[in-house]
């Protein structure tokens, strides 16, 4: 089976810095994956580039098996993708259905209109003017045209921006039937908890390389830290001087509990077993103990921490 | 979008589309259609304002009467003359003809015409504001004179005239049936010479053809006289031009010291010989190509003013333009030599003239002097040495003042037409001014001038032969064009007519008849349009001179064999020396004769100036006539 | 796989047509259609276009009009007219596309460039045609202005063909500019370019270097073109302004075309 897409020593500069530095890239097909990073790390420049909007330095790129560069003749090679760009935005006077009419027509066996209404909740909104729509609506308008010519990969770069919490619940609701449909998803974002809920492999970028490759589970128990939580009435900077110890944070004095300001403290620590002798040691009236695995955005963070510290 | 979804077929929209643009534009509205003769075509008629001689036209590119100007300029005019001409609206407080660079010409000179009837009138609705007469009555030209200084109003082209011109007994000229003197020898030339300058001439014409001419068709006068009559006219200050019809009389004409030639020839090729003459001597040529065109050729009409009904051309022009000398002849290869001739005298730098010898057959007052430059144009020369051909040099050969140029303190005579460069648009002037007057879109019909008659008798004939509307009916033959044909009436107290002489056939236009003047004056002419058809009676005369003549007679008539014989009818239309023609046929009883005035192809019958009954076979002819109606 | 949402067509060669002749055709219509949608319902643009050169005929030619100019008046106008909407619909609303992203949409997605040139182009000529009807009507009707059905049709039919060189320069401007700056940098062409092409006052009361630099602009050229049809007075012959026209609109194809490469490859 021929990878969906296979990106081999990609490179791409932007003046002097360098955004993509030797990349390697495979996408099988019925993979999501989730192309990590920080605001500038470069994520969009790599989808622009695996589409072709921008040209690499150097690498090759290739699409269903054919270079990247076929998608400016081959109409059936673009008809197989379909693409949500950056907040990308369409005109504003034409209403969501005249938008799915013209979409539509650019492929011979479109998915039927009421289709796609009925699939991505367009119903309340379809004949409004896109410019009225609200963000959410937008996206999900937006996310209807790249579904228009069924395609077997989607690219989605930062689908979620800037929606609120339910608007973006509702479009991971779209994405998931979509991947349930066989439909491979590349996505990018910086919201992690986006890429753990969606994706099945999730490639973190940092300074031009793939500093991580795993599934969300995998990477997570890639990072030794724990986080303590407790409430104590220890100073927390005192904490903080402890070998093993990566940060403390407190969360707000609570007087009503024990009366000696005993606070809620975060700590996570590298060797919690040990942290947790001396928490117990020293302070007699601890309580509210637990102990987790760190979230994925904290690994991502250490991820990207300790990278920094190696650069 | 195609099955669209109320179930409308999916071509319905553009469709109705289509319909509804192509509805739009058959409603925009049209320009009226010109269909009487009389009125102007004129889309934009421009400063039509003639209430003052004092105004601003521009901006316009000028033809300065020797060549275009390189910008677009304003003309002020002041009091019928040309007082500024600058870049910028030189006097913003007069009115303003605002145009928008069409092209300003000074009014067109025609130094071949000859001038009677209306002539000056139709030749400035062309732009033709003055025009040089090679032969007229004495008293049209003294008419005309004084009105050359004058700045006041006119519908008129002003005229110079050669008066009468010189020419042998019987010689071209005599022909037009006009009593005119005659030079014999040339010890009569200076006496000749000095009566035409009291009458008035401007210049003399004479009238030549050498003895060793090809077909000479009438009498000439002689070499020696020739000479003495250009030596008498220089004595009198006056220019000498010579009227010829072939190579060997122009080259006698050079030799002779003539200042200019009326016409070119085509008979044969012009030689190095004439041309060295003409040149050394510096002698103009009027070649009138217009009028040999249309003894030759006579495509130019068709081609340039008679399908485009953008010009105005009114019925008699029209009928005019249509008529040839077809009676001659002429092989229409013949014209290859007038262009090569007048090519020849353009290249060897001989001052060329333009001018129509209208009205003869194919040409019209005004609308010709377009077809003569285009002519020339074809010939060979440019646009702007076939402009000059009527502006400037006919206004410096002929010494005529204020006239011929756009310049400071030239007379405002100037012609607006769209595109000086295309000749055409000559034919569609857009304005004329006359000493700074506007000549086109003020003037009432010209139909109004001739009287209306109104329906029923015009002449019956019962108290004499004086008709009851119209000026005369009177006695007519070639007579007075030197034929031999006579013809003599007798009023019959019966209440008719009695039409009876000789028609011989020795002259070229023959007849003899009877006529009847329906207007006040001959040149008036008068207006039939009250009624459809003319109607009258005629027969051949009874062998008694009565009406009631007993039956016997008439009976005896009848065995003789008299049965029936053909009469002439010829209508004539002012201004023009072409009549239009019927015959009839008529026998020894009274009959009815009808004429729908919608069948006249030829004949404005808005202004007939001569009805004429002739025999039509040689011999002896009685004919009686009555009853003349204008019928509903 | 075998998803029902999956497409279960086989894969196409380049050879075979993406689309059959008539949805070709359809994508041609709708795209026009669109864009004429979008383009009337933006009354900024639509009012203003229409408006102007209807004001500015009956100003000059039906009020303040010395007469003998309504013809005259109708082809500078006519012309004037139908310049902005080409102009504006390229070049301000490509640029905007372009910046939202919409282009670059459509270039990904099966969506040939080509069809949404001919959407634009048919909008602006359906936009210049209404332009056309407004003028006309309020010629015939209030200007008196009177000519033969061939040269109504006439001047309408090189009203309509000028546009598309304005089209090619606003097309141009649109790849070129950005959605900020597209407005006032048409603007500061379109108006110059009218006045300086002869198309508010005739050109030759402008000095004459002015007139001199005129040849340098399409406006005048189209403009002469449209005075050759009605027939008043212009340049003795059509060519040289045919042939300046179509020297425009080569330069205008080869500037897209060179700007549309740029865009697509340079895009942030």
């Amino acid at each position: 089976m021929q990878p969906y897409i296979e990106v081999s020593q990609l490179s791409k500069t932007y003046g002097n810095h360098l955004v993509l530095d030797q990349l390697d890239f495979r996408l099988e097909s019925g993979e999501i994956v989730a192309i990590l990073g920080a605001n500038g790390a470069g994520k969009t420049t790599f989808l622009q580039t695996l589409l072709g909007m921008l040209r690499p330095d150097q690498g090759q790129i290739q699409l269903f098996g054919q270079p990247v560069s076929a998608l400016k003749q081959q109409m059936s090679l673009r008809g197989k993708i379909g693409v949500m760009l950056q907040q990308a935005s369409l005109p504003g006077n034409l209403t969501g259905r005249e938008h799915l009419q013209l979409f539509s027509a650019y492929y011979p066996a479109p998915m039927p209109t009421a289709d796609l209404i009925a699939n991505f909740g367009l119903a309340s909104f379809i004949d409004q003017r896109f410019s009225t729509l609200s963000g959410g609506q937008q996206q999900s308008l937006l996310f209807a045209l790249a579904m228009v010519g069924k395609p077997q990969l989607l690219f989605l770069d930062e689908p979620t921006v800037g929606l609120d919490v339910a608007a973006r619940q509702a479009f991971w609701q779209h994405i998931r039937a979509a991947a349930a449909a066989g439909i491979s998803v590349i996505l990018t974002t910086h919201y992690l908890e986006e890429a753990d809920q969606l994706a099945s492999r999730i490639l973190v970028l940092k300074d031009g390389h793939f500093i991580a490759d795993a599934s969300p589970t995998a990477l997570k128990a890639q990072s030794l830290l724990r986080r303590i939580d407790c409430h104590s009435s220890l100073d927390s900077a005192l904490v903080a001087s402890w070998p093993y110890v990566r940060q403390v944070e407190v969360i707000g004095a609570n007087p009503s509990a024990d009366g000696e300001g005993s606070q809620r403290l975060l700590i996570d620590s590298e060797q919690p077993e040990q942290t947790l002798r001396q928490l117990l040691a020293l302070d007699l009236a601890l309580s509210q103990l637990s102990v987790q695995p760190l979230s994925l955005e904290h690994a991502f963070l250490q991820l990207t921490a300790n990278q920094g510290a190696m650069a | 979008m195609t099955p669209s979804k109320n179930g409308l077929p999916f071509w319905l929209w553009p469709t109705l589309a289509v319909l509804a643009i192509a509805g739009f534009f058959s409603l925009l509205p049209e320009p009226e259609l010109q269909t009487t003769s009389q009125t102007e075509p004129a889309p934009q008629r421009l400063g039509s304002d003639n209430t003052t001689n004092s105004f601003v036209i521009g901006p316009v590119e000028i033809f300065d009467g020797e060549q275009f100007s390189t910008a677009l300029k304003y003309v002020e005019i002041e009091d019928g003359k040309i007082s500024r001409i600058s870049a910028q609206n030189p006097a913003p407080n007069k009115p303003l003809v605002n145009t928008n660079g069409q092209t300003l010409l000074p009014g067109l000179i025609d130094a071949h015409v000859h001038a009677f009837g209306d002539a000056l009138t139709r030749q400035s609705q062309y732009g033709v504001t003055t025009v040089l007469d090679m032969f007229t009555q004495p008293a049209v030209l003294q008419a005309a004179k004084p009105l050359r200084s004058e700045t006041s109003q006119s519908n008129q082209a002003d005229l110079w005239s050669a008066g009468i011109l010189a020419t042998a007994p019987k010689g071209h000229g005599t022909e037009y049936g006009m009593q005119i003197p005659v030079i014999t020898g040339p010890e009569q030339a200076l006496e000749f010479v000095k009566a035409r300058k009291a009458e008035g001439s401007d210049y003399l014409k004479i009238v030549y053809q050498s003895a060793k001419a090809p077909r000479r068709l009438m009498p000439s006068i002689d070499q020696a006289t020739l000479i003495a009559l250009v030596n008498a006219a220089h004595a009198e200050q006056m220019l000498a031009v010579v009227h010829i019809q072939d190579q060997q009389s122009a080259l006698d004409a050079a030799r002779a010291g003539a200042d200019g030639l009326v016409h070119g020839f085509f008979e044969s090729r012009i030689q190095d010989a004439l041309l060295t003459e003409l040149k050394n001597r510096d002698i103009f040529v009027i070649p009138t190509m217009a009028v040999h065109e249309a003894m030759s050729r006579h495509t130019a009409n068709e081609k340039w003013l008679l399908n485009d009904s953008r010009i105005a051309l009114d019925a008699v022009s029209r009928s005019n333009l249509a008529k040839s000398f077809s009676q001659f002849n002429i092989p229409a290869s013949l014209y290859d030599n007038m262009m090569a001739n007048t090519a020849a005298m353009q290249q060897h730098g001989i001052r060329l003239l333009a001018g129509t010898d209208a009205p003869n057959p194919g040409t019209a007052h005004g609308i010709s002097l377009s077809v003569e430059l285009l002519l020339l144009q074809e010939a060979g020369l440019s646009v702007e040495a076939a402009l000059r051909a009527a502006t400037s040099l006919p206004a410096t050969e002929f010494s005529l003042p204020e006239r011929g140029f756009i310049k400071i303190g030239m007379r405002a005579d100037l012609l607006l037409v769209e595109n000086g460069h295309d000749l055409l648009t000559l034919t569609r002037p857009l304005q004329v001014w006359k000493n700074g007057y506007a000549r086109l879109g003020t003037e009432p019909t010209q139909a109004s001038t001739a009287k209306a008659l109104t329906l029923g008798t015009l002449a019956d004939f019962s108290q004499s032969e004086m008709p009851t509307q119209g000026l005369a009916v009177s006695a007519t033959s070639d007579e007075m064009m030197h034929g031999s044909s006579v013809a003599k009436l007798t009023w019959h107290s019966d209440g008719y007519v009695q039409v009876h002489g000789n028609l011989s056939m020795d002259s070229q236009f023959p007849w003899a008849g009877v006529s009847y003047l329906p207007g006040a004056s001959f040149e008036q002419g008068a207006n039939f349009q009250q009624g459809s058809s003319i109607s009258f009676d005629l027969r051949i005369s009874a062998t008694a001179q009565s009406k009631s003549a007993s039956a016997t007679d008439i009976a005896a008539a009848k065995t003789a064999g008299a049965a029936s014989t053909q009469i002439q009818l010829m209508i004539f239309t002012n201004g023009s020396m072409q009549p239009e023609l019927r015959t009839l046929t008529i026998n020894d009883t009274w009959q009815s004769h009808s004429l729908k005035l919608s069948e006249l192809s030829q004949t404005d019958t808005s202004q007939i100036n001569m009805i004429l009954w002739s025999a039509k076979q040689p011999g002896n002819f009685s004919f009686d006539i009555d009853n003349i109606k204008l019928q509903h | 796989m075998n998803s029902p949402l999956h497409q279960q067509v086989t894969e196409s060669t380049a050879f075979t047509p993406w689309l059959s002749v008539r949805q070709r055709l359809q994508l041609l219509a709708l795209e026009a259609r669109m864009d004429a949608l979008s383009l009337f319902r933006t009354p900024g643009f639509v009012i203003p276009s229409l408006i102007f050169p209807v004001m500015f005929y009956l100003l000059f030619g039906v009020l303040f009009g010395q007469g003998g100019q309504n013809v005259y008046l109708l082809a500078s106008y006519g012309c004037f007219g139908v310049m902005g909407p080409a102009l504006f619909n390229f070049g301000v609303n490509v640029a905007n596309e372009r910046t939202q992203g919409w282009l670059a949409m459509k270039q990904i997605a099966p969506a040939p460039v080509s069809a949404y040139i001919f959407g634009k182009i048919c909008s602006s000529l359906g936009f210049a045609l209404i332009i056309i009807v407004l003028l006309f009507s309020v010629a015939a009707i209030f200007g008196g202005v009177r000519l033969e059905t061939h040269i109504w049709l006439g001047l309408a039919a090189v009203l309509m063909l000028g546009t598309v060189p304005f089209c090619l320069f606003g097309l141009w401007l649109g790849l070129t500019l950005s959605a900020k700056a597209a407005p006032a940098t048409v603007n500061l062409i379109y108006l110059p370019m009218a006045f300086l092409g002869g198309l508010w006052i005739p050109i030759h009361l402008l000095p004459a270097a002015l007139q001199q630099f005129a040849w340098a602009l399409p406006s005048y050229h189209f403009s002469q073109l449209a005075y050759q049809v009605v027939g008043v007075k212009a340049t003795a012959t059509s060519w040289p302004h045919l042939l300046a026209i179509l020297l425009f609109c080569l330069v205008m194809v080869a500037l897209a075309t060179r700007a549309f490469r740029q865009t697509t490859n340079t895009r942030q």
